[in-house]
Formats: C-alpha cells, structure tokens, sequence
C-alpha cells in the first residue's frame, strides 16, 4: 500500500467514517421489533457482542470477521465486549435484547455449561439459534521440558498413586483444563491439586516458573513453546495425531475409552435469540458462510491454531448437542458438579 | 550493523513516522477522556487494521499506547479525574498543584519526566528483555501476594489524620474489589443474586464517581465564591535545575517500573503507586508535603507508569506472553498478521523486536514534543468558569462510566461512589485508600489463594516466603517498611544521627 | 447526645464492617477457616475493618474529650472543623438539587436517548448554576453534545442508551 494511499486510510479511518456511519444511521430509529420485513435486512447497524475481552481468542477471530462479514449483509457490525462471569453477562445481555436480528452473540463453548455450574440460566441449545459455528480449537496436555513425566502413562500413573500431589493448572470452572482434568478424572480415576489461573496466557508464565506441574492448553497456544524447547506435550485430545503437532500423539492411542467423548474441544461461533425469524437467521447464516470462505481469513483461524468448521443450521445444532453431552456429564461424573445435566435434559454422549 | 537498521526503520520510513505520530497524538486525546481507554482503542485499531501490513499496524498501536498511558494524567491533573487507574497515583499532587495555580509545572514536568521514564523502559527493553524475562517468570504467585502487601502499606501515608480510618476505608476498597465471580472458586461474592454484579465493579467507575463526580459536587460550594478560576502562574518552563535534582529519582522509580511492567500479573497502576510511595519516603525536604502539591509526588509515579510499558512488552516479545490488557491485543494482532508470538519470535522475526524498540523510542520522542505543544491547550481547561466546565464534566463522568461496559448499572455505581466520595471529602475521610483497596484486593485475594493452594499446606506455605530469593527480598522490604513507620525506628535513627 | 454524634462515624464504620463479615459467612460453597476458600479472605479483612472502626470509637472519644477540657489545637481536628464548618445550608441544597438534576439525567438517558437528555441537562445546570449567558449556554450544551457524540459513539462505536 502506497504512503499516500495509508494516509488516506488514516484519515478516513478517524473522521471520515464515523461522519459516514452518522450518515447511515440516521433513519434508525425505528426500532419495528421482530415483524421487520428479512428483504430489508439490515435496516441499520447490527451489534455485535463478544463475550469474551479485548485480546483473546474469542475477540481476535469476531473481530477480523466482522467486517467480511459486513461486506456480505450490506450493513454495519458494531462490535462490543461485554465480558465477565465466563461470558454469561454477554450471553445475558444478548438474550435480553428484542429478537430481531439486531444483536448477535460472539461466543465460545462456554454457555454450554452455564446450567450445570450454575453461572447462568442461559444456555446455547434453548435461548439461542446458531448462526454459524466458525471453528474449533483442540487442547493438548502439556509439562515442563524438565518435568520427569515423559508420556501421558507417566503423569496419570503417578497421579493415581500419589493422589493430589501433582499441581494441575486450571483456567477456573468450565474452562479448557478443568474439563479436561474432569474427563481423565472420570475414566482413569486421577487427582489432581487444581490451582485456577486467568487464562492460557498465565497458565503458561505459571508452568513456566514451576508453579504448576501440568496443564492443558490450546494446542496452538503450547506449539511455540514445545518448540522452544520449554514444554512437552504429552498428547492431544483428539483421536488422532494434529497435522500442526504430528508427533505428539492423540490421547486415543494409550487410553481409546476417551473415543466417545471425541471430537471435543473449544469453539467460537456467532448466535442470535432463539426467537429470530428463520428469514432473518437464514440471511445471517448464508452471509457469515460467505465470509468464512474469505481466504484471508482461513489464514488467520490457521495462525490461530483454529480447525475451521463454517457450519450453519441442523449441523450447528448436532455439534453444539455433542459438545454439550460431552462437557457436562465428564464434569458430573468426574464430581466436578452437583448439578446432574440430567436436570436439563441434557442426553448422555453414549445414548445418541 | 543489521540491528541498527531495524532499529532506524521507523525513522526513516515516512509512514511509520507519521502513524507513530498520529497513534502518540491521538492516545494524548484518548487517554485524557475519562471513560475512553487505551484497550479500546488499541482493540478498534485491531479490526481497522486488519488489512495492513503488520509493521504499519503495530506502530500505530503503540503510538497509542504510549500516549494513552500518558495522556490519562492530563485529566488526573486538571480536573481529578485519573483517565485510568495508572494515573491515580498522579492525581494524589497533581490536582493539588494545579488547584494552586501549578498546572503548567505539572503539566510540563510529568511530560518531561514520562519521557524519560519512556526511554528507560526501552532501553531495559533493548538491552536486558531476556534477563527481565526471566526473573519476570520466576516471581511466583506469594511474590504476588508480597507486592500487592507492599502497596498496601501506602495506606500508612496516604490516609490524612487518623490510621484507622484509613485502614477501614482500604479494606472497604477491598470489598468492592472481590464483589463479583471468584475467579478462583467459581462462587459468587457479596453479589445478592445479581447478574449486573457478578461482573464485579469496574474499578474505573469507581475512580470516576471517587475522584470526578465528588470533585464536582465539593467544587459547587465554591462557585459564587470571587476568583472563581484558579489564576495561573506565569511560568514558561521549569527551571533546568529541577531536571538534575528529579533525575536520580526519577531513574530508581523508573526502573522500578520497568521490572514491575515486566511482570504479568502487574502493570502500570502498581508501578505507578510503588513509585510514588517510593517517593514519599525517599524525599527529605519536597517543595510542598507530600498530598498537598509535592512535584515529586507526580513526577514519580509519571515516570513509573510510562516506564512499565516498556517493562510490558518484554514478556510479550520474548516469550508471548501479555504483560497488561493492551499487550494483549498486540499478541492478538502479531497472530492475525501471521506470527507466532511466543519464545520462538524473537528467533524467527527479530527484525520485529528491533522496530518495536525503534518505535517506542520514537513514540517517547514524539510524547516529549506534543505533550510539551498541547499543554497550552489542556491548560484552558483550568480556566474555563467552573458553571461551565463542571457541567460538562458531569456528561463525561456518566457518559464515560456507561461507555466502559455499556452498562447503565455502572452508571449508578458512579452516582453511588460520587456521593461516598464526597461525604469522605468533607469529613475529611481521604479517598486514596479507597481506591488502593480497589486496585491491590483482587491482587492480593487470588495471589494468596493461588499460592496457598498450591502449598497445600500451612507449614509448606509459610517455609515459601524464605524459600526463593525473590520471595525473602520481598519479605525483607516488608518487614523493614512496617519498622519503618514505627517510633522505635525513627528513634533509632536519631541516635545513630548523634 | 454530643458525644454520641462524635463517635457517630466510628459506630458507623463497626456496623458496615459487621454487615460485610455476616455476608462473609453466609456465602454459599465456602468454607470460612480454609485460607484457600473464597470467604476466608473477605473475613479477615472485615475483622480488620471491625478493628478499626472500635479505634475509632476510642479515638473521636478521647479526642472530643480532650478538646471540651483543653480545646485541642490539632491540626486535624481543626481542619475537619474548618471543612464542615464552611459547608452552609445553602451549600448543601445547591449540592443537593444539582446531584438531583444528574440524576435526573441518568434516568432521562435511556428514556430520551443522549442527545435531547445531554442538551437538556446542560442547558438546565448551567442555567441553575448562574452566571452563564443564554446564547453562550445553548452554544457550549451543542458543541459538548456533538463532540461527545462524535468521540464515543462514532469513533469509538459505543451504542448510546
């Protein structure tokens, strides 16, 4: 891009389009709820919540979609965050907004177990309607370079003689290495001491200060210190190897009873209120399917370490149902929780 | 040979000068606006600059940064309102000086002092980041836990009058500061049952009500009173002397800063509150007391904070991990412009690291020139007729607290913190405490918690705080200011004085 | 009755500090003598608070005793008094009705959207406030409004109530 060509940018970038977007919503206030006509839509700026801060997986991957996806709905995303309570003050805050299409949920797995924690009433499958399901991450169990566990068998050997004695670094309640310690908890009877940390990035300066013994973390996030030479990996949770990781292996090969649990990990996706006109839903679903296929954008899931999914409507649904049995009866049975998901209807993994 | 090209880039490159110098100016402006934030606007610049290059981008957002920090004790100064909690510390002797006519020394002496403060933090950056990043990650979470205790300890000076009131009002702060999910448990705190609260209270709204909305209710007494805009003193600039007698303090606090910077679960608020207590007690005879309009009491903390960001890139280019909220988004933007941050980044684009050096010296140099050019501007503020700057500062004040989660329940936080902070104001109750609770609770709840867990058991926690050096230097600092603010210690001193 | 409103603050202080620890207590799933529990913490700090305020107490006693035998010359003390003093009656409804008037603005905003509540509240303080001119005051209301409007909701993209 040229240096005139850049300054321009700048320059529109700070006063020019505001001054345009003051133009475009200058007929916005007729706010005609859920009977809008879908031709039309959008009559004006849509708002778009991350539930997630500034900075994280989540907030990177809204945020560099949303202007494609602007380009393909003909109309402006607004972006927010509004984060906190694991994300259930955003996916509350979106509920609570008329279902018109006007406010859509950039979200991660989290609302999937809302219920079962006891966060928050919310919950992906009754309050909300995917839109699409941008991608998965996967999650790989990591140790120190100098730490005596060599393989996966070592650390849960040794965690099933010496219960509570490895410190396992966990992201607090419902996150990635809870659940994770959860489902080992459940098939191979593990104990781990779990000290909560805020996120992949301190669980990393945690591990690497030999505060914490093990963790688990986004596959994307550990490669670059596994080559460094910091970290091991002592396997993937999936049920074979990652062509980012090859050498590492899936968790399937030492111990297949977590099969069935399989393909798990976390995941962003964009979701509307459940009572959004299907039209409405339809339109936003073909737009931001458009918009994934951007290749600009698979780069950047690729650099994020993010398996693209783009999927939308049934097959949304069904990967949002797996995802949700998987977590919360791992966490139930694992005694994680008190709250069987029996209670919500929520269907063993086994029975589907 | 190689380095000192990259490092030059940015300054003879004309776009990445002119984007450093529209991201420092626009920060300037952005972090003197109470309610607006350098995250959010590092966060805006992220999807806006998708489509460029990386280098570009980059500059652009730390421009910002580092003018941001900066310009958040503009308004801390003129009108008692920290844009960020960074600035905080700064308004504890800024606004006193600019209520007595200072607010051109203060103004002019915090930039100079920020720019110095700046270029100490890169040159930690350019010359120790591996050796900082390694202590960086040895401090554990009771190291944590030792810090935030010594910050604490600023209740001591900070608290006018009686101690006790002090000490309640901190541990008040504290409160406020767990309501909200345990991020640690799971559970709730001091929440009654509301989603609203389960975010917790943003400790900005809490400075916004604390120290604006209060300042504006207590001005009213004075409105009708003659001389109602404060007359400032003629001063051109400060006197060349000033800068040798604050350098020596203002290198100790910066490079306090830049180690504290480093840190990633501390950043510039805490620097810039150890700094200025570092001050306070290292200043034989300030030109005022300290709380009171003492020019060290904002040079310090002024040169603390500016210095912590070069302290926060450090873990963030040597082993990608963020040192505060903004530096998170960087790592954001390393990845949506295809890196990889992380130990392996300086290895695979160590051009990157040097430009980044070569930026921040750059952004420093452009901060020293517009915040010295805008002061006369930012100086207006003083002297508009208080009937109507209070009025719009109120708009700011509650626009603000609502533009910082889009919450009206924040806004009537503020309301509700403006009014405690204006009956502590005429009872003479000093609201510091306050807000330092705010900032060092949630610090010093999940450091102890974490650290306690993780020992398991009394016996191993407790052996922890003599078992590493970091954790029985921080120990020691304790003990010693505690016995130094006793009478047995100053007596000793006078005996060793005769 | 006078010595009741001088420790006034410091039985103030004991019942907040009360209120927090039995909040303390109560909370759900936590186990208040675990160090690693979430109410643990919240605890000690209420007892500190407690302490404190029962300092008080002893502390505006003696002080006030002290200042009916021998007038105290405590600088702290005359400048509470100075500070309260210079606070009139009148001040006080100043103050008052002007935080009502924010108020009002506060619940006026989502009602009217920003811009008629921000004019309107502008336009109504400055004019309670006195001493501005009418012209300069419609002046001043418009241009914070537009650039408030234009740096928060435009630039930085926060959607107005």
């Amino acid at each position: 891009m040229s240096m005139k060509k850049r300054v321009k940018l700048i320059g529109s970038a700070l006063f020019l389009t505001p001054m345009l977007l003051l133009a475009a919503c200058g007929g916005g206030n007729d706010t005609g709820a859920s009977n809008e006509d879908a031709e039309n839509y959008p009559e004006r700026d849509i708002s778009g919540v991350i539930q997630w801060g500034e900075g994280g997986a989540t907030d990177n991957i809204s945020r560099t979609l949303a202007p494609l996806a602007e380009e393909e709905l003909g109309g402006t995303l607004v972006m927010e965050n509004r984060e906190g309570a694991s994300g259930a003050t955003g996916a509350q805050y979106v509920y609570d907004q008329p279902a018109d299409g006007y406010t859509l949920l950039f979200g991660a797995e989290n609302p999937n177990l809302y219920q079962v924690l006891g966060i928050s009433e919310r919950d992906y499958l009754t309050d909300f309607e995917p839109v699409s399901i941008i991608g998965q991450s996967y999650a790989g169990i990591v140790v120190k370079e100098d730490s005596p566990f060599e393989s996966l068998e070592d650390l849960i050997d040794y965690s099933t003689e010496n219960p509570g004695d490895i410190t396992m670094g966990t992201s607090g309640e419902g996150g990635l290495p809870h659940v994770a310690s959860a489902m080992l908890q459940a098939e191979l009877g593990t104990e781990f001491n779990q000290v909560p940390y805020d996120g992949d990035g301190p669980l990393a300066t945690a591990l690497l200060g030999d505060e914490i013994d093990a963790t688990v973390l986004a596959v994307s996030a550990a490669q670059e210190y596994v080559e460094s030479g910091d970290f091991r990996m002592l396997a993937v949770i999936n049920d074979e190897p990652l062509d980012s990781a090859p050498d590492v292996p899936a968790i399937t090969e030492a111990y297949p009873e977590f099969e069935k649990y399989l393909p798990w990990g976390p995941f962003q996706g964009v979701f509307a209120h459940k009572d959004t006109p299907d039209a409405i839903i339809d339109k936003l679903s073909d737009s931001f399917e458009k918009a994934q296929e951007n290749e600009e954008f698979q780069e950047t899931l690729e650099n994020l370490g993010v398996n693209p999914l783009n999927i939308n409507g049934e097959e949304a649904i069904e990967y949002l149902e797996q995802n949700r049995s998987t977590s919360t009866w791992m966490l139930y049975d694992a005694g994680a929780t008190e709250t069987s998901p029996e209670e919500f209807d929520i269907p063993r993994v086994d029975e589907e | 040979m190689d380095i000192l090209q990259q490092f030059l880039t940015p300054f003879i490159n004309a776009e990445l000068l002119l984007l450093v110098a529209v991201g420092t100016l626009a920060g300037i402006f952005v972090g003197a606006i109470p309610g607006l934030s350098v995250t959010m606007a590092v966060a805006l610049l992220l999807s806006l600059t998708y489509s460029w290059d990386m280098l570009p981008a980059l500059a652009l957002m730390l421009g910002i940064y580092y003018g941001g920090v900066f310009g958040g004790s503009r308004a801390a100064i003129l009108v008692n309102m920290p844009g960020s909690p960074s600035s905080v510390a700064t308004s504890f002797d800024g606004f006193p000086l600019s209520q007595q006519g200072e607010a051109r020394m203060a103004l002019t002496l915090t930039t100079i002092f920020s720019f110095i403060g700046g270029l100490v933090g890169v040159a930690v950056l350019a010359t120790a980041a591996p050796l900082v990043s390694t202590i960086a990650i040895q401090f554990g979470q009771r190291d944590y836990f030792l810090l935030a205790m010594l910050g604490l300890l600023l209740i001591g000076s900070l608290s006018q009058g009686s101690m006790a009131k002090g000490v309640f009002a901190a541990g008040a702060g504290i409160i406020l500061g767990l309501v909200g999910m345990d991020s640690i448990g799971g559970g709730s705190r001091f929440t009654f049952g509301s989603l609203q609260l389960m975010n917790g209270i943003d400790f900005v709204v809490a400075i916004l009500g604390l120290f604006g909305m209060s300042e504006i209710l207590y001005q009213l007494k004075t409105l009708n009173e003659k001389g109602q805009t404060v007359t400032l003193k003629k001063m051109v600039f400060p006197p060349l002397r000033f800068l040798f007698k604050f350098l020596p303090l203002s290198m100790r606090v910066s490079i306090m800063g830049v180690l504290i910077g480093a840190l990633p679960g501390a950043g510039g608020e805490i620097a810039a509150l150890l700094a200025y207590d570092h001050a306070k007690r290292t200043t034989k005879n300030p030109n005022r007391p300290f709380g009171k309009g003492a020019y060290e009491g904002v040079i310090a903390p002024e040169a603390g904070n500016n210095s912590a960001i070069g302290g926060a890139l450090i873990p963030l280019l040597t082993l990608g991990i963020p040192g505060d909220a903004v530096t998170a988004i960087f790592i954001g933007a390393l990845f949506i412009h295809g890196l990889q941050p992380g130990p392996m980044l300086m290895e695979q684009s160590g051009d990157l690291f040097w430009v980044m050096v070569g930026s921040s010296v750059l952004a420093n140099i452009f901060l020293l020139i517009f915040g010295l050019l805008v002061v006369g501007i930012f100086i207006r503020v003083v002297t508009i007729p208080k009937q109507i700057l209070l009025p719009i500062i109120a708009v700011i004040t509650v626009i603000g607290a609502y533009a910082l989660n889009n919450s009206m329940t924040d806004v009537y936080w503020m309301l509700g913190f403006g009014i405690v902070g204006f009956f502590m104001k005429v009872h003479n109750f000093s609201v510091a405490p306050l807000v330092l609770g705010l900032i060092l609770g949630p610090l010093i709840d999940t450091s102890f918690r974490r650290a306690y867990m993780a020992a398991q058991e009394p016996s191993t926690f407790l052996l922890g705080f003599v078992n590493s050096p970091i954790s029985i230097l921080l120990t020691l600092a304790f003990i010693f200011t505690i016995f130094s603010q006793t009478k047995m210690y100053s007596r000793m001193k006078e005996k060793m004085k005769k | 009755m006078y010595s009741f409103k001088s420790s006034l603050p410091g039985i103030l202080m004991v019942i907040v500090s009360l209120l927090v620890l039995s909040q303390a207590v109560v909370m759900e799933n936590q186990s208040i003598i675990d160090p690693a529990s979430g109410s643990f913490f919240p605890a000690l700090i209420a007892l500190i608070m407690l302490g404190a305020g029962i300092v008080t107490i002893f502390q505006d006693r003696s002080s006030t005793q002290k200042k009916a035998a021998e007038t105290a010359e405590q600088e702290n003390e005359s400048n509470e008094a100075d500070a309260l003093e210079t606070f009139t009656k009148k001040d006080y409804k100043l103050i008052l009705i002007y935080f009502c008037l924010v108020i009002g603005f506060v619940i006026l905003l989502p009602i009217l959207t920003f811009f008629p509540a921000a004019f309107l509240f502008l336009l109504t303080s400055m004019f309670y406030l006195k001493g501005v001119s009418w012209l300069l005051n419609v002046t001043v209301s418009l241009a914070t409004i537009v650039v408030i409007y234009f740096l928060f909701s435009q630039l930085f993209n926060i959607v107005f109530p």
